[in-house]
């Protein structure tokens, strides 16, 4: 299936999990903020399964000043 | 008679410019004459911040930044000057404000923010711009301008990425409903380029200046995400966490 992770198509497999996704890129959940279809998703969602053309963003929290 | 926050005519003059904005006219002007801002710290977030809201004609400004300014800084920390290396940071801030404006008041605070000086800091102003590049002192200030409910313009930057959001306590979600312990991949030491910070900071001065005049839309309930490498920006839609430690019942 094709998801838009951060604006980009990538081709995932059927089922994914959100935090599946995160593993994938290998951040670790505390240190992001997903967005599934523009709404924040919390982390006790993170087992959500993703679907075809789900649009997915993943926000690293910076603090720098 | 003149009140507190009556304009002169110097007043009248230098700002003539802005008061010239639909929505602000003088009301607004004296409102920002009124207001009290807290600029935690001045480096090169919240340097542009301090220097765009002095111009601006903020009342009061209170500058919290621990140290004397070191070579590293000067190619961020626009209130820093090269003359001032081994001086104390918040002096050369407060001068370079002086200069641009004598009619804001200054107040420095050779200190960061700690658990120690949040509270007393946060009660002495209306307002408060978090640039802080540390998440130990985020959430110190979160917490008390959620116990205070106090404004907060949260400014952060890494590399080219920029996030802001305003958080109004009770109405909005806090930092702690975003993340509940400081993210532990942080460094202290990050890259930057001033020019990027100084984005940052000068976006954060115009949500005070929107908030304190009550005009437009402040980042409220939303994070402005920009990536400066790629120009792009979006908002993303914040949540409150109903089981948030800091902001539950506000």
């Amino acid at each position: 299936m094709v998801v838009t992770v951060n604006g980009e198509a990538r081709e995932l497999p059927e089922g994914e999990t959100v935090s599946a996704l995160i593993a994938r890129y290998q951040l670790t959940p505390e240190k992001v903020a997903i967005e599934l279809n523009r709404r924040l998703l919390r982390g006790e969602r993170y087992e959500t399964a993703l679907k075809e053309g789900d649009e997915v963003e993943i926000v690293t929290f910076v603090g720098g000043g | 008679m003149i009140r507190v926050n009556d304009l002169t005519d110097e007043e009248r003059a230098r700002y003539a410019w802005q008061i010239s904005t639909p929505d602000i006219g003088e009301t607004g002007q004296r409102k920002l004459k009124s207001a009290r801002v807290l600029i935690t710290r001045v480096g090169g977030v919240g340097g542009a911040a301090a220097y765009y809201l002095a111009a601006a004609g903020v009342g009061k400004l209170v500058l919290a930044h621990a140290g004397e300014i070191r070579p590293a800084d000067l190619n961020r920390q626009i209130l820093m000057t090269t003359d001032g290396i081994d001086q104390l940071r918040v002096d050369s801030a407060a001068r370079r404000l002086r200069e641009l404006n004598p009619n804001v008041e200054v107040q420095t605070v050779n200190n960061n923010v700690t658990a120690d000086n949040v509270a007393g800091l946060v009660k002495e102003v209306d307002l408060v711009i978090d640039a802080a590049p540390v998440f130990e002192e985020r959430l110190a200030l979160n917490t008390q301008i959620v116990r205070q409910r106090k404004p907060m313009v949260d400014c952060a930057m890494y590399d080219f990425d920029a996030q802001l959001t305003t958080i109004l306590p009770g109405k909005t979600p806090c930092l702690a409903c975003l993340f509940a312990n400081f993210p532990t991949h942080w460094k202290r030491e990050f890259p930057v380029f001033g020019a990027v910070a100084g984005v940052v900071g000068t976006m954060g001065a115009v949500e005070a200046i929107k908030v304190i005049t009550g005009i437009g839309q402040p980042l409220a309930g939303r994070m402005l995400i920009a990536n400066l490498r790629e120009m792009t920006f979006r908002t993303m839609n914040l949540q409150r966490n109903p089981q948030c430690s800091v902001c539950r019942g506000v």
